[in-house]
């Protein structure tokens, strides 16, 4: 039942932008939860990863005085990796082309990222 | 996973038949212990880099040595004695000895304690039980520095997490990833 919740959220937020290409949810602990991410890409590092940045992120603002991590922004020569909180416990991450318009991406983010907080 | 101890304690039968053994090896050993200790120490005081670390403290820590030594021969190994093995490792994580003398000293002594307890036992003529004993000795000897280890490790580990805020869990995974 919560992995339907989830996967429709997801569902949704990739068909809300052509810009967005894929999305996952992972736990701070690096497990994906749920995920539309490419089948060929490896699970455990695409888990790992985006955690291990959230986390560093977080450590980051605080240590130079930024407030709350609100998300942290990856952008590589093919597009941009973007990740931010849904509830205490999860990372969402979204997978966004390199011509992607940022401002809808983040509106339609952090509006998933509520739903995903209230489903977990 | 499997408490580590208890897996480590299978794997070298460190507690099976030969520890019983112990408290005879114990009272053979027992007149050298303190000549044992002082070898250690003068081994430790001869290096500048961990006399640095000594001086000022080796009586202290001489009879803290001897202590350990009457207990590490004691014959009851029991999760009490795996305890004082484990806190033993914290108190050097915490005195920020480096995990380097800590090996190499455990080196130093299993070389003092087997070539005592050789001629201890050439002296009574029974060398193929001493052969067990040897063994066995040598195995408590390795569990103890495995706990002392494992101390270091967990407080690596926790320092990473704590300046990274990367959970332990997460930490575990990142290291168990394949390598490419
Ligand atoms: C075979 C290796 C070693 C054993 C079995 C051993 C054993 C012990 C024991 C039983 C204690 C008392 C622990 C406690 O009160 O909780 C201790 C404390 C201490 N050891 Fe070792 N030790 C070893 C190696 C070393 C080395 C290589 C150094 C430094 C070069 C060292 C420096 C110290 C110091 C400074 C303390 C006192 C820490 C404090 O109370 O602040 N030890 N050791």
């Amino acid at each position: 039942m919560r992995e339907q919740v989830l996967g429709s959220i997801l569902d949704e937020l990739d068909g809300s932008a052509a810009d967005i290409g894929a999305s996952a949810i992972i736990s701070l602990d690096g497990l994906a939860v749920a995920s539309s991410l490419a089948q060929d890409m490896d699970g455990d590092r695409v888990g790992a990863m985006p955690a291990a940045m959230l986390s560093l992120g977080d450590r980051t603002a605080a240590e130079l005085s930024r407030g709350t991590l609100e998300q942290v922004m990856i952008k590589g020569e093919s597009g941009y990796v973007i990740l931010i909180y849904a509830g205490k416990d999860a990372v969402l991450t979204i997978i966004a082309r390199k011509e992607a318009k940022l401002g809808l991406i983040f509106l339609d983010a952090s509006r998933a990222a509520k739903g995903i907080a209230a489903a977990l | 996973m499997s408490d580590p101890l208890e897996v480590f304690v299978r794997l070298t039968g460190a507690s099976g038949p030969c520890a019983g053994w112990m408290p005879t090896y114990a009272q053979w050993l027992a007149p050298h212990v303190p000549e044992i200790t002082d070898r250690f120490y003068e081994r430790l005081l001869a290096e500048p880099e961990t006399s640095q670390i000594l001086n000022g403290r080796v009586d202290a820590l001489k009879a803290t040595h001897n202590a350990w030594l009457r207990d590490l021969l004691g014959g009851h190994y029991d999760d009490a004695f795996y305890a004082r093995q484990k806190q033993i490792g914290k108190t050097h994580v915490i005195a920020k000895i480096p995990p380097l003398f800590v090996a190499a000293s455990f080196s130093i002594l299993r070389a003092l304690i087997f070539q005592r307890l050789q001629s201890e036992l050439e002296s009574r003529e029974v060398e193929d039980q001493g052969h067990k004993c040897t063994r066995a000795l040598g195995r408590l000897l390795d569990t103890c520095q495995f706990l002392i280890d494992q101390a270091y490790e967990e407080d690596r580990m926790e320092r990473l997490s704590s300046a990274s805020g990367l959970s332990r869990p997460l930490l575990e995974n990142l290291i168990s990833l394949r390598q490419r």
